[in-house]
């Protein structure tokens, strides 16, 4: 047993926060937020010729041949930096055409993800539905070798901005069953897309997309047998989900800290008080608990081994240490955090959306329940 | 990182268990109270440990250990919480460690050799009526007389000192300095003439004691280490039985024992586990449960790379104490009305287990460090908050 990351790790941990000081401060966040694609090019290409993009594609595919608990380390970084940008999207898409793409979708998109030329969106959540593993309603038709999709993906992130969709259809049985689940890699230009802004807390990029009569042959995996592998993706997203929420406790622990020791109100510093202290006290052991729950889900991913219920334990607590991590932020701020020139709200608002996407915390508690065969 | 054990680690977990499997009989584990030693029965089963050669794994070779890295007693406890069974915690881990770092060559062939064959057992006395939380404001005067020294207060909260050969004794030595650099440690033999030992009932049906000095008279020689540095050796002490006395396992076992019960219990017509609010709760605390063995890993990952680890035990202690109480609670809850009987009630379930644990419970929160002494030790020590 050794909890510890390897000095090749660290440095990863070190190039990457260095790399957010400089590139991602918070006036990019903000600037951001506020543009309509919430998307830099050229920090997306800088990131790609770190070689994060491509860090879990193997070598022969134009990647660097890391492994999940690299890229955990990368999402705690941008996490702490609340990094806005299409990463674990296309990083997830990645891995689902590594998993179960034929040899030529792996040949000819993966060495393109890697270098950057190639940005993923999932459109896994469909209208009427919170949880993705059977929520998926979109339909797809079968003629003559080719498909047609119609129905409404939401909470797309990063439409706007993407070369490909992601997207898993209904290809035959009834809905919410398990069997009959195709995944498509459909070109985000094909005719009959629209996408459509939602206006969401954290001001980031997310759409609904409605397909209507879209055409597409870019089958990833078996037609009727994509669940599984839906399933996967979503694991893996959840793990990289909660390293980015575990990056944004880290850092919303370290300013809110550093806030207390430099307030003075009855002439001693707020973080004197107890009541100020146990807050923090209470925060960074449920951080540290999260932290290493999501590194031991991470770890077991890496390791093949079987992940759902480590994966949904880390997700949930991660979800909801996030939360109370950002609120317990707001109340020591206290009324300069409600001002929008504060960081701390960023990590607020971020910190509500996470918490609720790629799988409520009551979503990934059911998933615990059937585990323990309940 | 890695999260699993070595295969010869596993194998000593299995060797643990088998051991636990034999010897943990109705008996042994009556007479002990959350792993603490209070009867017969469960000094027998320590006895067994010594014999197994399960005592001492950590120690050094030169004191009769065996030399194994930290993560065998870390192992070993747990496997023990796991079973509720008695453990060897005071003697070689607090006093046995102390006494190889700071006390006499005297004091250490006297004791470390019968610690670690269970011949004698130690009670810890530092809390006093006047000092809890503040236990460096404790009181028992121990002044110098010649060779001796003559004793005079009270000890309280002195657990298993009724059934103790020897007292682990926190005293004042200099009243006339700040009060942490006032202290000395003694080892006090209980039979000794001045010393009575009042037991105190508690609130789950065990016991603790009250211990009285008067004028009691105790050789030089049962100083450990150097007068009026008593506070820093305990201190040092501290962060390991923390480590010690709260395993993570204590609440596993608990959460095991909850979900084997909403399995097989039927109430208003449908199996528990069948209940969406039932789910819900069994799986938050299962993901509480998963997390403080995440805490208890960093405990041992930082003890093993040589670190005091102060910060993880306390982490790992505030989180665990507090959990055994949601679950115990969470238990009673899903029981209903029937949550508050008896062990022996016609209608009662598992057996009273999680009413015994509800109340043991309080006693997690506020010994060994009560938890706003470990949120105190972890915003000052972890986040550098001042004072």
């Amino acid at each position: 047993m050794d909890l510890d990351f390897s000095e090749e790790q660290q440095l990863l941990r070190r190039t990457a926060r260095e790399f957010m000081k400089r590139h991602f401060p918070k006036t990019v966040v903000r600037e951001l937020e506020e543009d309509p694609t919430g998307f830099r090019a050229d920090i997306w290409k800088q990131v790609a010729d770190l070689g994060w993009i491509g860090w879990i594609i193997p070598q022969e595919y134009g990647g660097v041949g890391g492994n999940v608990l690299d890229l955990v380390v990368l999402c705690e970084e941008m996490g702490r930096a609340i990094f806005y940008a299409p990463f674990v999207s296309t990083v997830v898409a990645a891995s689902v055409i590594l998993d179960i793409g034929s040899e030529e979708q792996k040949r000819e998109l993966l060495p393109r993800i890697s270098k950057g030329g190639i940005i993923i969106s999932l459109a896994l959540t469909d209208e009427g539905s919170i949880y993705e593993q059977t929520g998926i309603n979109l339909k797809a038709v079968e003629n003559s070798g080719k498909y047609v999709l119609n129905g409404t993906s939401i909470f797309v992130r990063d439409a706007k901005v993407a070369d490909y969709f992601l997207c898993a259809a209904r290809t035959a049985s009834e809905p919410s069953s398990k069997d009959g689940v195709t995944l498509f890699l459909v070109d985000a230009k094909s005719p009959g897309i629209s996408v459509t802004p939602l206006a969401t807390m954290a001001g980031d990029k997310q759409s609904e997309i409605i397909f209507e009569n879209v055409p597409t042959d870019n089958i990833v995996g078996e037609p009727g047998k994509g669940f599984k592998a839906v399933q996967k993706a979503i694991e893996l997203a959840a793990v990289a989900k909660s390293a980015e929420m575990i990056g944004g406790c880290d850092e919303v622990l370290d300013i809110t800290s550093e806030y207390a020791k430099t307030r003075v109100q009855f002439d001693r510093p707020i973080g004197s008080f107890q009541a100020i202290q146990h807050y923090l006290a209470d925060l960074s052991t449920e951080i540290a608990g999260a932290k290493t729950l999501m590194y031991k889900a991470a770890w077991t991913l890496n390791e093949g081994l079987p992940a759902a219920k480590i994966v949904a334990m880390a997700k949930a607590f991660a979800g909801d240490t996030y939360r109370h991590a950002t609120a317990v932020g707001q109340q020591i701020f206290g009324g300069i955090g409600y001002i929008v020139d504060s960081d701390i709200q960023l990590y607020f608002r971020r910190a509500k959306t996470a918490q609720l996407l790629t799988g409520t915390s009551e979503q990934w508690e059911e998933v615990v329940a059937q585990e323990l065969g309940l | 990182m890695d999260f699993r054990f070595s295969e010869e680690e596993e194998s000593f977990r299995q060797r643990v268990q088998e051991f636990i499997g034999k010897n943990n009989t109705p008996e042994a584990q009556a007479d002990n109270f959350q792993g603490s030693i209070r009867g017969p029965n469960a000094r027998e089963f320590v006895r067994k440990m010594a014999q197994e050669g399960l005592l001492g794994l950590s120690w050094p070779k030169e004191y009769g250990g065996k030399d194994m890295p930290p993560v065998y007693d870390g192992i070993l406890n747990e496997e023990l919480a796991y079973a509720h069974a008695p453990q060897a915690t005071h003697g070689v881990g607090i006093v046995g460690r102390t006494l190889m770092k700071y006390g006499s060559d005297w004091l250490k062939s006297q004791f470390l050799p019968k610690i670690l064959n269970e011949e004698i057992e130690l009670a810890l006395g530092y809390s006093e009526p006047e000092a809890g939380s503040d236990l460096a404001s404790l009181k028992l005067r121990a002044v110098r007389d010649g060779d001796m020294y003559v004793l005079n207060g009270q000890k309280l909260f002195c657990s298993a000192a009724d059934i103790s050969e020897w007292v682990w004794l926190m005293v004042r030595t200099d009243p006339d300095v700040p009060k942490h650099k006032g202290i000395s440690l003694f080892l006090v033999d209980l039979k000794t003439s001045g010393i009575k030992v009042n037991v105190l009932r508690t609130i789950c049906g065990d016991s603790t004691t009250e211990v009285f000095f008067d004028n009691a008279r105790i050789p030089r020689k049962y100083l450990v280490g150097e007068e009026n540095q008593g506070w820093r050796y305990a201190m040092e002490a501290l962060a390991y039985e923390r480590h010690v006395l709260f395993p993570a396992n204590t609440a596993k076992r608990m959460f095991d024992i909850l979900v084997g019960w909403v399995k097989e219990t039927t109430l208003d017509g449908r199996v528990l586990a069948e209940d969406p609010i039932v789910r819900h709760k069994i799986a938050r605390l299962a993901m509480e449960t998963e997390a403080l063995q995440m805490l208890g890993l960093r405990v041992l990952n930082a003890v093993e790379k040589g670190l005091v680890g102060d910060v993880e035990a306390a982490m790992h202690k505030l989180y665990g104490s507090h959990l055994e109480q949601r679950i115990a609670d969470t238990a009673l809850d899903i029981m209903g009305p029937y949550g508050q009987l008896k062990e022996g009630s016609k209608y009662v379930y598992a057996n009273g287990y999680f009413g015994r644990r509800y109340l043991m419970g309080v006693l997690r929160t506020v010994g060994g460090g009560s938890s706003e002494v470990q949120k105190n030790i972890i915003a000052r020590r972890h986040l550098g908050l001042p004072t």
